[in-house]
Protein backbone atom coordinates (compact mmCIF):
# COMPACT_ATOMS: atom_id res chain seq x y z
CA UNK A 1 0.00 0.00 0.00
CA UNK A 2 1.18 3.06 -0.72
CA UNK A 3 0.35 6.40 1.48
CA UNK A 4 -0.12 10.18 0.46
CA UNK A 5 3.17 12.09 1.24
CA UNK A 6 3.17 13.76 4.71
CA UNK A 7 3.68 17.24 5.46
CA UNK A 8 7.32 16.50 6.52
CA UNK A 9 7.92 14.10 3.66
CA UNK A 10 7.11 17.00 1.41
CA UNK A 11 9.17 19.00 3.07
CA UNK A 12 11.85 17.09 3.13
CA UNK A 13 11.20 16.91 -0.90
CA UNK A 14 11.13 20.59 -0.93
CA UNK A 15 14.28 20.85 0.93
CA UNK A 16 15.87 18.47 -1.84
CA UNK A 17 15.38 21.14 -4.78
CA UNK A 18 16.40 23.97 -2.73
CA UNK A 19 19.67 22.21 -2.18
CA UNK A 20 19.57 21.33 -5.81
CA UNK A 21 19.12 25.31 -7.13
CA UNK A 22 21.61 26.26 -4.57
CA UNK A 23 24.80 23.35 -6.28
CA UNK A 24 23.09 23.54 -10.21
CA UNK A 25 22.61 27.55 -10.25
CA UNK A 26 26.15 29.05 -9.54
CA UNK A 27 27.38 25.56 -11.93
CA UNK A 28 24.91 26.89 -14.73
CA UNK A 29 26.44 30.60 -13.92
CA UNK A 30 29.86 29.11 -14.20
CA UNK A 31 29.54 27.44 -17.61
CA UNK A 32 27.77 30.69 -19.01
CA UNK A 33 30.12 32.63 -18.03
CA UNK A 34 32.60 30.40 -19.58
CA UNK A 35 31.04 29.99 -22.95
CA UNK A 36 30.22 34.21 -23.28
CA UNK A 37 33.86 34.99 -22.16
CA UNK A 38 35.76 32.28 -24.25
CA UNK A 39 36.32 34.46 -27.35
CA UNK A 40 38.33 36.96 -25.63
CA UNK A 41 40.30 34.34 -24.09
CA UNK A 42 42.44 35.13 -27.81
CA UNK A 43 41.23 38.53 -27.91
CA UNK A 44 42.97 39.11 -24.48
CA UNK A 45 45.27 41.56 -24.85
CA UNK A 46 48.89 40.12 -23.81
CA UNK A 47 47.38 36.70 -24.29
CA UNK A 48 46.83 34.05 -21.60
CA UNK A 49 49.61 31.57 -22.26
CA UNK A 50 51.99 32.66 -20.15
CA UNK A 51 49.23 32.16 -17.49
CA UNK A 52 48.67 28.96 -18.86
CA UNK A 53 51.63 27.76 -18.90
CA UNK A 54 52.94 28.97 -15.85
CA UNK A 55 49.43 26.91 -14.34
CA UNK A 56 50.27 23.46 -16.22
CA UNK A 57 54.10 23.32 -15.50
CA UNK A 58 53.12 24.35 -11.49
CA UNK A 59 50.46 21.71 -11.76
CA UNK A 60 52.40 19.15 -13.38
CA UNK A 61 55.49 19.69 -10.77
CA UNK A 62 52.95 18.92 -8.24
CA UNK A 63 51.69 15.58 -9.45
CA UNK A 64 55.32 14.98 -10.39
CA UNK A 65 55.87 14.84 -6.30
CA UNK A 66 52.46 14.04 -5.05
CA UNK A 67 51.67 11.04 -7.20
CA UNK A 68 53.89 8.46 -6.57
CA UNK A 69 53.99 9.65 -2.63
CA UNK A 70 50.28 9.42 -2.31
CA UNK A 71 50.44 6.43 -4.21
CA UNK A 72 52.32 4.64 -1.79
CA UNK A 73 50.99 6.47 1.24
CA UNK A 74 47.54 5.41 0.36
CA UNK A 75 48.19 1.90 -0.64
CA UNK A 76 50.53 1.18 2.54
CA UNK A 77 47.79 3.08 4.44
CA UNK A 78 44.85 1.15 3.38
CA UNK A 79 46.30 -2.36 2.80
CA UNK A 80 48.59 -2.05 6.50
CA UNK A 81 45.03 -0.65 8.27
CA UNK A 82 46.72 -0.79 11.84
CA UNK A 83 49.76 0.45 13.56
CA UNK A 84 51.30 3.20 14.96
CA UNK A 85 52.96 4.54 11.46
CA UNK A 86 49.29 3.95 9.96
CA UNK A 87 47.63 6.08 12.13
CA UNK A 88 50.83 8.61 11.84
CA UNK A 89 50.19 8.47 7.82
CA UNK A 90 46.31 9.12 8.07
CA UNK A 91 46.90 12.05 10.70
CA UNK A 92 49.51 13.79 8.98
CA UNK A 93 47.37 13.51 5.43
CA UNK A 94 44.36 14.37 7.70
CA UNK A 95 46.38 17.67 8.84
CA UNK A 96 47.69 18.49 5.51
CA UNK A 97 44.17 18.08 3.99
CA UNK A 98 42.59 20.38 6.73
CA UNK A 99 44.99 23.39 6.24
CA UNK A 100 43.98 25.87 4.01
CA UNK A 101 46.03 27.12 0.77
CA UNK A 102 47.23 30.10 2.38
CA UNK A 103 49.09 27.78 5.48
CA UNK A 104 50.72 25.77 2.55
CA UNK A 105 51.61 28.72 1.14
CA UNK A 106 52.59 31.08 4.49
CA UNK A 107 54.95 28.34 5.48
CA UNK A 108 56.58 27.22 1.75
CA UNK A 109 57.06 31.35 1.86
CA UNK A 110 58.77 31.05 5.13
CA UNK A 111 61.04 27.93 4.40
CA UNK A 112 61.42 27.81 1.06
CA UNK A 113 61.46 31.16 -1.16
CA UNK A 114 63.11 32.83 2.30
CA UNK A 115 64.80 29.97 4.51
CA UNK A 116 66.14 27.57 1.40
CA UNK A 117 66.58 30.73 -0.30
CA UNK A 118 64.96 29.06 -3.68
CA UNK A 119 62.71 32.30 -4.23
CA UNK A 120 59.64 32.28 -6.25
CA UNK A 121 59.20 30.29 -8.89
CA UNK A 122 58.16 26.73 -10.05
CA UNK A 123 60.05 24.80 -7.63
CA UNK A 124 58.90 26.29 -4.44
CA UNK A 125 55.45 26.77 -6.10
CA UNK A 126 55.24 23.08 -7.18
CA UNK A 127 56.17 21.43 -3.77
CA UNK A 128 53.66 23.68 -2.13
CA UNK A 129 50.71 22.16 -4.77
CA UNK A 130 52.13 19.00 -3.99
CA UNK A 131 51.08 19.68 -0.79
CA UNK A 132 47.98 21.03 -1.18
CA UNK A 133 47.64 17.78 -3.52
CA UNK A 134 49.22 15.09 -1.11
CA UNK A 135 46.06 14.55 0.89
CA UNK A 136 43.74 14.15 -2.00
CA UNK A 137 46.02 11.52 -3.56
CA UNK A 138 46.26 9.57 -0.25
CA UNK A 139 42.46 10.15 0.43
CA UNK A 140 41.29 8.78 -3.03
CA UNK A 141 43.85 6.03 -3.05
CA UNK A 142 43.17 4.85 0.33
CA UNK A 143 39.39 4.97 -0.52
CA UNK A 144 40.03 3.44 -3.71
CA UNK A 145 41.83 0.32 -2.19
CA UNK A 146 39.95 -0.18 0.97
CA UNK A 147 37.02 -0.72 -1.80
CA UNK A 148 38.36 -3.58 -3.20
CA UNK A 149 36.77 -6.45 -2.32
CA UNK A 150 38.12 -9.35 -0.17
CA UNK A 151 37.57 -11.72 -2.17
CA UNK A 152 40.00 -10.15 -4.77
CA UNK A 153 43.07 -10.35 -2.57
CA UNK A 154 42.23 -14.41 -1.06
CA UNK A 155 41.43 -14.80 -4.39
CA UNK A 156 45.21 -13.95 -5.23
CA UNK A 157 46.29 -15.64 -2.08
CA UNK A 158 45.15 -18.64 -2.77
CA UNK A 159 47.19 -18.96 -5.57
CA UNK A 160 50.41 -18.32 -3.74
CA UNK A 161 50.76 -14.74 -4.34
CA UNK A 162 52.58 -13.23 -1.46
CA UNK A 163 50.64 -9.87 -0.22
CA UNK A 164 53.39 -7.54 -2.23
CA UNK A 165 52.26 -9.02 -5.30
CA UNK A 166 48.67 -9.67 -4.29
CA UNK A 167 48.65 -5.47 -3.87
CA UNK A 168 50.56 -4.34 -6.76
CA UNK A 169 49.11 -6.60 -9.15
CA UNK A 170 45.59 -7.59 -8.09
CA UNK A 171 44.62 -4.84 -5.82
CA UNK A 172 46.12 -1.38 -7.50
CA UNK A 173 44.41 -2.59 -10.65
CA UNK A 174 41.00 -2.85 -9.44
CA UNK A 175 41.48 0.23 -7.86
CA UNK A 176 43.09 2.19 -10.84
CA UNK A 177 39.94 4.01 -11.76
CA UNK A 178 39.04 5.53 -8.93
CA UNK A 179 42.69 6.37 -8.06
CA UNK A 180 42.76 8.05 -11.22
CA UNK A 181 39.49 9.95 -10.68
CA UNK A 182 41.40 11.08 -7.40
CA UNK A 183 44.20 12.56 -9.37
CA UNK A 184 42.17 13.76 -11.60
CA UNK A 185 40.44 15.72 -8.99
CA UNK A 186 43.46 16.69 -7.26
CA UNK A 187 45.00 18.23 -10.53
CA UNK A 188 41.62 20.52 -10.73
CA UNK A 189 42.09 21.74 -7.20
CA UNK A 190 45.64 22.30 -8.17
CA UNK A 191 44.43 24.32 -10.78
CA UNK A 192 42.07 26.49 -8.90
CA UNK A 193 44.59 27.29 -6.18
CA UNK A 194 45.32 31.02 -5.32
CA UNK A 195 46.80 31.20 -1.84
CA UNK A 196 49.82 28.87 -2.10
CA UNK A 197 50.70 29.96 -5.63
CA UNK A 198 50.42 33.78 -4.09
CA UNK A 199 52.95 32.67 -1.65
CA UNK A 200 55.41 30.93 -4.14
CA UNK A 201 54.83 32.36 -7.06
CA UNK A 202 54.38 35.78 -5.86
CA UNK A 203 51.48 38.30 -6.38
CA UNK A 204 50.92 41.59 -7.89
CA UNK A 205 52.72 43.32 -4.88
CA UNK A 206 56.07 41.49 -5.55
CA UNK A 207 57.73 43.06 -8.49
CA UNK A 208 60.82 40.32 -8.67
CA UNK A 209 58.02 37.72 -8.67
CA UNK A 210 57.50 36.56 -12.53
CA UNK A 211 55.63 33.61 -11.85
CA UNK A 212 52.26 33.71 -14.22
CA UNK A 213 49.21 31.30 -13.29
CA UNK A 214 45.37 31.33 -13.96
CA UNK A 215 44.38 32.57 -10.59
CA UNK A 216 46.82 35.25 -10.70
CA UNK A 217 45.50 36.21 -14.26
CA UNK A 218 42.03 36.51 -12.35
CA UNK A 219 42.03 38.76 -9.60
CA UNK A 220 44.92 40.31 -10.98
CA UNK A 221 42.81 42.21 -13.84
CA UNK A 222 39.89 43.85 -12.29
CA UNK A 223 40.38 46.77 -13.50
CA UNK A 224 40.54 44.88 -16.57
CA UNK A 225 37.36 42.84 -16.16
CA UNK A 226 37.50 41.17 -19.86
CA UNK A 227 41.18 39.63 -19.58
CA UNK A 228 40.36 38.47 -15.95
CA UNK A 229 37.04 36.84 -17.03
CA UNK A 230 38.70 35.14 -19.75
CA UNK A 231 41.25 33.66 -17.06
CA UNK A 232 38.70 32.46 -15.31
CA UNK A 233 36.93 31.17 -18.12
CA UNK A 234 40.26 28.97 -19.19
CA UNK A 235 39.97 28.01 -15.53
CA UNK A 236 36.55 27.18 -15.13
CA UNK A 237 36.88 25.09 -18.88
CA UNK A 238 40.16 23.05 -17.39
CA UNK A 239 38.42 22.53 -13.73
CA UNK A 240 35.12 21.31 -15.22
CA UNK A 241 36.86 19.10 -18.04
CA UNK A 242 39.06 17.45 -15.17
CA UNK A 243 36.22 17.32 -12.78
CA UNK A 244 34.19 15.48 -15.87
CA UNK A 245 36.83 13.32 -16.35
CA UNK A 246 37.11 11.99 -12.59
CA UNK A 247 33.57 11.16 -12.64
CA UNK A 248 33.39 9.17 -15.98
CA UNK A 249 36.92 7.35 -14.62
CA UNK A 250 35.08 6.83 -10.59
CA UNK A 251 31.78 5.70 -12.15
CA UNK A 252 33.68 2.75 -14.03
CA UNK A 253 35.09 -0.08 -11.51
CA UNK B 1 36.71 -47.45 9.57
CA UNK B 2 39.75 -47.26 6.91
CA UNK B 3 39.61 -44.08 5.20
CA UNK B 4 40.98 -45.59 2.62
CA UNK B 5 39.04 -48.94 2.08
CA UNK B 6 35.90 -49.93 0.51
CA UNK B 7 35.38 -46.27 -1.59
CA UNK B 8 32.68 -47.64 -4.42
CA UNK B 9 33.86 -47.14 -7.85
CA UNK B 10 37.59 -45.53 -7.22
CA UNK B 11 39.08 -48.78 -9.74
CA UNK B 12 40.82 -45.97 -11.90
CA UNK B 13 42.83 -44.06 -9.15
CA UNK B 14 47.03 -45.45 -8.63
CA UNK B 15 47.41 -47.17 -5.63
CA UNK B 16 50.15 -45.46 -4.64
CA UNK B 17 48.00 -42.19 -4.05
CA UNK B 18 46.43 -43.87 -1.23
CA UNK B 19 49.44 -44.66 0.82
CA UNK B 20 49.74 -41.33 2.52
CA UNK B 21 46.38 -39.11 3.32
CA UNK B 22 46.79 -35.97 1.78
CA UNK B 23 45.49 -34.10 4.72
CA UNK B 24 45.18 -35.65 8.32
CA UNK B 25 43.56 -33.76 11.32
CA UNK B 26 43.72 -35.29 14.98
CA UNK B 27 41.27 -32.74 17.56
CA UNK B 28 41.96 -29.84 15.49
CA UNK B 29 40.57 -26.89 16.83
CA UNK B 30 40.39 -23.35 15.26
CA UNK B 31 39.39 -20.22 18.11
CA UNK B 32 39.39 -16.39 16.83
CA UNK B 33 38.08 -13.44 18.89
CA UNK B 34 34.79 -14.80 17.82
CA UNK B 35 35.13 -17.81 19.96
CA UNK B 36 35.79 -21.35 19.17
CA UNK B 37 34.55 -21.96 15.39
CA UNK B 38 36.27 -26.14 15.34
CA UNK B 39 35.84 -28.05 18.14
CA UNK B 40 38.07 -31.20 17.86
CA UNK B 41 38.27 -32.44 13.96
CA UNK B 42 39.09 -35.52 13.28
CA UNK B 43 39.90 -36.60 9.67
CA UNK B 44 41.17 -38.29 6.98
CA UNK B 45 41.16 -37.20 3.14
CA UNK B 46 42.66 -39.55 0.72
CA UNK B 47 44.69 -38.67 -2.20
CA UNK B 48 43.48 -38.44 -5.75
CA UNK B 49 39.82 -38.30 -5.17
CA UNK B 50 36.99 -36.11 -4.77
CA UNK B 51 35.75 -35.39 -1.34
CA UNK B 52 32.56 -33.55 -0.57
CA UNK B 53 32.12 -31.92 2.61
CA UNK B 54 28.93 -31.61 3.36
CA UNK B 55 26.88 -30.45 6.63
CA UNK B 56 23.92 -27.42 7.47
CA UNK B 57 25.01 -23.75 7.40
CA UNK B 58 27.31 -22.60 10.15
CA UNK B 59 28.53 -26.07 10.77
CA UNK B 60 32.43 -24.71 9.94
CA UNK B 61 33.06 -26.12 6.86
CA UNK B 62 34.46 -23.28 5.15
CA UNK B 63 36.25 -22.66 8.15
CA UNK B 64 37.50 -26.49 7.64
CA UNK B 65 38.91 -25.85 4.08
CA UNK B 66 40.13 -22.62 4.52
CA UNK B 67 42.08 -23.65 7.34
CA UNK B 68 43.76 -26.67 4.42
CA UNK B 69 45.87 -23.96 2.89
CA UNK B 70 45.77 -21.30 6.18
CA UNK B 71 43.68 -18.60 4.12
CA UNK B 72 42.31 -17.26 7.26
CA UNK B 73 45.68 -16.12 8.72
CA UNK B 74 44.06 -12.70 8.72
CA UNK B 75 41.12 -13.57 10.65
CA UNK B 76 41.66 -11.75 14.55
CA UNK B 77 42.82 -13.45 17.25
CA UNK B 78 43.44 -16.66 15.57
CA UNK B 79 44.88 -19.47 17.20
CA UNK B 80 44.67 -23.55 16.85
CA UNK B 81 45.44 -26.71 18.84
CA UNK B 82 45.52 -30.10 17.71
CA UNK B 83 47.24 -31.35 14.63
CA UNK B 84 46.76 -30.85 10.98
CA UNK B 85 48.78 -32.02 8.19
CA UNK B 86 48.82 -31.61 4.77
CA UNK B 87 51.08 -35.32 3.84
CA UNK B 88 54.03 -35.30 6.11
CA UNK B 89 53.86 -31.47 6.45
CA UNK B 90 52.09 -29.51 9.28
CA UNK B 91 50.01 -26.81 8.11
CA UNK B 92 50.54 -25.20 11.24
CA UNK B 93 53.67 -25.58 12.25
CA UNK B 94 55.67 -21.73 12.51
CA UNK B 95 57.68 -22.63 10.31
CA UNK B 96 55.85 -23.29 7.34
CA UNK B 97 55.79 -20.51 4.59
CA UNK B 98 51.46 -20.14 3.64
CA UNK B 99 52.82 -19.16 0.30
CA UNK B 100 54.43 -22.28 -0.80
CA UNK B 101 51.44 -24.25 1.01
CA UNK B 102 48.98 -22.56 -1.15
CA UNK B 103 50.69 -22.75 -4.47
CA UNK B 104 50.22 -26.71 -3.42
CA UNK B 105 46.77 -26.45 -2.18
CA UNK B 106 44.95 -23.88 -4.42
CA UNK B 107 41.25 -22.86 -3.36
CA UNK B 108 38.07 -21.51 -5.51
CA UNK B 109 35.23 -19.65 -3.58
CA UNK B 110 32.04 -19.31 -3.87
CA UNK B 111 31.59 -16.31 -4.98
CA UNK B 112 33.16 -16.32 -8.73
CA UNK B 113 36.31 -14.03 -8.28
CA UNK B 114 37.44 -12.84 -11.84
CA UNK B 115 40.96 -10.00 -11.71
CA UNK B 116 40.56 -7.16 -13.65
CA UNK B 117 42.73 -8.47 -16.62
CA UNK B 118 41.84 -10.47 -19.78
CA UNK B 119 40.31 -14.14 -19.66
CA UNK B 120 44.33 -14.83 -20.73
CA UNK B 121 46.28 -12.70 -18.47
CA UNK B 122 43.87 -13.80 -15.38
CA UNK B 123 45.31 -17.76 -15.82
CA UNK B 124 47.95 -17.05 -16.00
CA UNK B 125 48.44 -14.82 -13.28
CA UNK B 126 49.56 -17.78 -11.14
CA UNK B 127 52.67 -18.72 -13.39
CA UNK B 128 53.47 -15.28 -13.91
CA UNK B 129 53.44 -14.73 -10.03
CA UNK B 130 55.60 -17.69 -9.55
CA UNK B 131 57.72 -17.19 -12.25
CA UNK B 132 57.30 -20.11 -13.88
CA UNK B 133 59.65 -20.11 -16.89
CA UNK B 134 57.48 -21.59 -19.67
CA UNK B 135 58.44 -18.66 -22.67
CA UNK B 136 55.40 -17.64 -24.38
CA UNK B 137 54.41 -20.52 -26.04
CA UNK B 138 55.01 -22.20 -23.22
CA UNK B 139 52.35 -20.21 -21.35
CA UNK B 140 49.55 -20.11 -24.07
CA UNK B 141 49.55 -23.98 -23.90
CA UNK B 142 49.37 -23.84 -20.08
CA UNK B 143 46.45 -21.39 -20.20
CA UNK B 144 44.56 -23.45 -22.71
CA UNK B 145 45.49 -26.33 -21.26
CA UNK B 146 43.89 -25.81 -17.63
CA UNK B 147 40.91 -23.53 -19.75
CA UNK B 148 40.10 -26.83 -21.48
CA UNK B 149 40.43 -28.71 -17.88
CA UNK B 150 37.98 -26.26 -16.35
CA UNK B 151 35.63 -26.95 -19.80
CA UNK B 152 35.31 -23.55 -20.69
CA UNK B 153 38.04 -23.71 -23.57
CA UNK B 154 35.11 -23.48 -26.63
CA UNK B 155 33.36 -20.34 -25.15
CA UNK B 156 36.37 -18.00 -24.91
CA UNK B 157 39.04 -19.39 -27.57
CA UNK B 158 38.27 -16.66 -29.76
CA UNK B 159 38.45 -13.65 -26.83
CA UNK B 160 41.22 -14.24 -24.91
CA UNK B 161 42.40 -10.92 -24.57
CA UNK B 162 38.97 -9.34 -23.53
CA UNK B 163 38.53 -8.60 -20.31
CA UNK B 164 37.40 -11.50 -18.25
CA UNK B 165 34.85 -9.11 -16.44
CA UNK B 166 32.47 -10.02 -19.61
CA UNK B 167 31.89 -13.06 -18.87
CA UNK B 168 29.01 -14.72 -16.98
CA UNK B 169 28.86 -16.17 -13.18
CA UNK B 170 29.33 -19.47 -14.73
CA UNK B 171 32.29 -19.14 -17.02
CA UNK B 172 33.87 -16.44 -14.04
CA UNK B 173 33.54 -19.79 -11.76
CA UNK B 174 35.30 -22.26 -14.08
CA UNK B 175 37.92 -18.86 -15.20
CA UNK B 176 38.36 -19.32 -11.36
CA UNK B 177 38.94 -23.11 -11.81
CA UNK B 178 41.04 -22.35 -14.94
CA UNK B 179 43.19 -20.01 -12.39
CA UNK B 180 43.49 -22.19 -9.65
CA UNK B 181 44.93 -25.04 -11.95
CA UNK B 182 47.36 -23.09 -13.95
CA UNK B 183 50.17 -23.70 -11.15
CA UNK B 184 49.97 -27.29 -10.77
CA UNK B 185 48.48 -27.73 -7.67
CA UNK B 186 48.06 -31.33 -5.98
CA UNK B 187 44.78 -30.23 -4.29
CA UNK B 188 41.88 -28.15 -4.99
CA UNK B 189 39.57 -26.94 -2.99
CA UNK B 190 36.49 -25.29 -3.64
CA UNK B 191 33.62 -23.90 -1.25
CA UNK B 192 30.38 -24.42 -2.68
CA UNK B 193 31.57 -23.89 -6.72
CA UNK B 194 28.31 -23.86 -7.74
CA UNK B 195 26.02 -22.23 -5.46
CA UNK B 196 25.57 -18.85 -7.62
CA UNK B 197 25.67 -20.27 -11.19
CA UNK B 198 23.30 -22.05 -13.33
CA UNK B 199 22.36 -25.99 -14.06
CA UNK B 200 24.24 -25.56 -16.96
CA UNK B 201 27.54 -23.74 -15.62
CA UNK B 202 27.40 -26.33 -12.97
CA UNK B 203 26.84 -29.59 -15.11
CA UNK B 204 30.25 -28.58 -16.45
CA UNK B 205 31.99 -27.46 -13.44
CA UNK B 206 31.15 -31.40 -12.14
CA UNK B 207 32.59 -33.04 -15.09
CA UNK B 208 35.73 -30.80 -14.63
CA UNK B 209 35.96 -31.98 -11.44
CA UNK B 210 35.46 -35.39 -12.72
CA UNK B 211 37.93 -35.10 -15.19
CA UNK B 212 40.21 -33.91 -12.60
CA UNK B 213 40.30 -36.71 -10.14
CA UNK B 214 43.08 -38.73 -9.79
CA UNK B 215 45.43 -36.52 -11.21
CA UNK B 216 44.24 -34.12 -8.33
CA UNK B 217 42.91 -34.38 -4.73
CA UNK B 218 39.36 -32.44 -4.66
CA UNK B 219 37.92 -31.59 -1.32
CA UNK B 220 34.91 -30.35 -2.26
CA UNK B 221 32.11 -28.15 -0.06
CA UNK B 222 28.33 -28.51 -1.02
CA UNK B 223 24.72 -28.34 -0.10
CA UNK B 224 24.03 -30.16 -2.90
CA UNK B 225 23.50 -33.41 -1.51
CA UNK B 226 23.05 -35.12 -5.18
CA UNK B 227 25.82 -32.99 -6.41
CA UNK B 228 28.44 -34.94 -3.29
CA UNK B 229 26.30 -38.31 -4.40
CA UNK B 230 27.38 -37.80 -8.30
CA UNK B 231 30.95 -36.65 -7.54
CA UNK B 232 32.42 -37.76 -4.37
CA UNK B 233 33.85 -40.71 -3.53
CA UNK B 234 34.41 -40.05 0.02
CA UNK B 235 31.81 -37.77 1.95
CA UNK B 236 32.72 -36.02 5.27
CA UNK B 237 29.52 -34.60 7.65
CA UNK B 238 30.16 -31.59 9.83
CA UNK B 239 27.83 -30.49 12.23
CA UNK B 240 28.78 -27.32 15.10
CA UNK B 241 32.32 -27.18 13.97
CA UNK B 242 32.76 -31.41 14.55
CA UNK B 243 33.23 -33.87 11.82
CA UNK B 244 30.59 -36.13 12.65
CA UNK B 245 31.08 -38.96 10.26
CA UNK B 246 33.27 -39.57 7.26
CA UNK B 247 33.65 -42.72 4.83
CA UNK B 248 32.99 -43.71 0.97
CA UNK B 249 30.00 -41.47 -0.43
CA UNK B 250 27.84 -44.79 -0.84
CA UNK B 251 28.04 -45.98 2.88
CA UNK B 252 27.84 -42.30 4.41
CA UNK B 253 24.54 -41.83 2.38
CA UNK B 254 23.15 -45.19 2.25
CA UNK B 255 24.31 -46.55 5.60
CA UNK B 256 25.00 -43.99 7.78
CA UNK B 257 26.70 -44.97 11.39
CA UNK B 258 25.03 -41.42 13.44
CA UNK B 259 21.76 -40.77 13.42
CA UNK B 260 22.30 -36.84 13.02
CA UNK B 261 23.67 -37.93 9.51
CA UNK B 262 21.24 -39.80 8.66
CA UNK B 263 18.28 -36.68 9.97
CA UNK B 264 21.03 -34.54 7.75
CA UNK B 265 20.67 -36.28 4.68
CA UNK B 266 16.92 -37.06 4.94
CA UNK B 267 16.12 -33.80 5.88
CA UNK B 268 14.99 -34.21 8.66
CA UNK B 269 17.16 -32.24 10.38
CA UNK B 270 16.97 -29.32 13.30
N1 LIG C 1 35.69 -14.40 10.20
C1 LIG C 1 34.91 -14.94 11.16
N2 LIG C 1 34.97 -14.47 12.42
C2 LIG C 1 34.19 -14.99 13.38
N3 LIG C 1 33.32 -15.99 13.19
C3 LIG C 1 33.20 -16.50 11.97
C4 LIG C 1 33.99 -16.00 10.88
N4 LIG C 1 33.65 -16.69 9.78
C5 LIG C 1 32.70 -17.58 10.16
N5 LIG C 1 32.44 -17.48 11.48
C6 LIG C 1 31.51 -18.33 12.24
O1 LIG C 1 32.04 -19.63 12.25
C7 LIG C 1 31.02 -20.60 12.16
C8 LIG C 1 31.29 -21.54 11.04
O2 LIG C 1 31.23 -20.82 9.85
P1 LIG C 1 31.48 -21.45 8.42
O3 LIG C 1 31.51 -20.34 7.46
O4 LIG C 1 32.65 -22.36 8.45
O5 LIG C 1 30.17 -22.32 8.22
P2 LIG C 1 29.76 -23.15 6.94
O6 LIG C 1 29.61 -24.55 7.38
O7 LIG C 1 30.69 -22.91 5.83
O8 LIG C 1 28.34 -22.54 6.64
P3 LIG C 1 27.70 -22.21 5.20
O9 LIG C 1 27.21 -23.50 4.69
O10 LIG C 1 26.58 -21.29 5.53
O11 LIG C 1 28.74 -21.60 4.36
C9 LIG C 1 29.73 -19.83 12.01
O12 LIG C 1 29.08 -19.84 13.25
C10 LIG C 1 30.15 -18.45 11.63
O13 LIG C 1 29.26 -17.50 12.19
MG1 LIG D 1 30.59 -21.81 4.00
Amino acid sequence: MIRAARPLDRLAGGALWVALAVVLLPLAGMVWLAVRHLPAVWLAPRGLWPAIRGSLSVVGVGLALAVPAGLCGGVWVAEVRQGFLARAVRLSAALLGGASGVVVGYAALFALVHGFGWGFGTAAGGLALAAVMLPQVVGATTEAVAAVPDALRDASLALGANRRTTVWRVVAPAAAPRILAGVLGAASLGIGETAALACTLGWTGVPSAAGSYLTRAVWSSVRRPESGAAALAVLLLVVLALRAAADRMGGRS
Amino acid sequence: MSPFGGAGGLGAVPAGQSAVPCFRAEDFHLFCTAGELLRGVDLVVPGGRITALIGPSGAGKSMLLRSLNRMHDRVAGLRVTGGLWFREQEIYAPDLDPVCLRRRVGMVFRQPVVFPASIFDNVAYGPRVHRLELGPAGLATRVERCLRAAGLWDEVRDVLRQPAGRLTGGQRQRLAIARALAVDPEVLLLDEPTATVDPVATARIEDALLRLRGALTVVVVTHNLAQAARISQQTVFMLEGRVVESGPTEVVFHQPRDTRTEDYLTGRFG
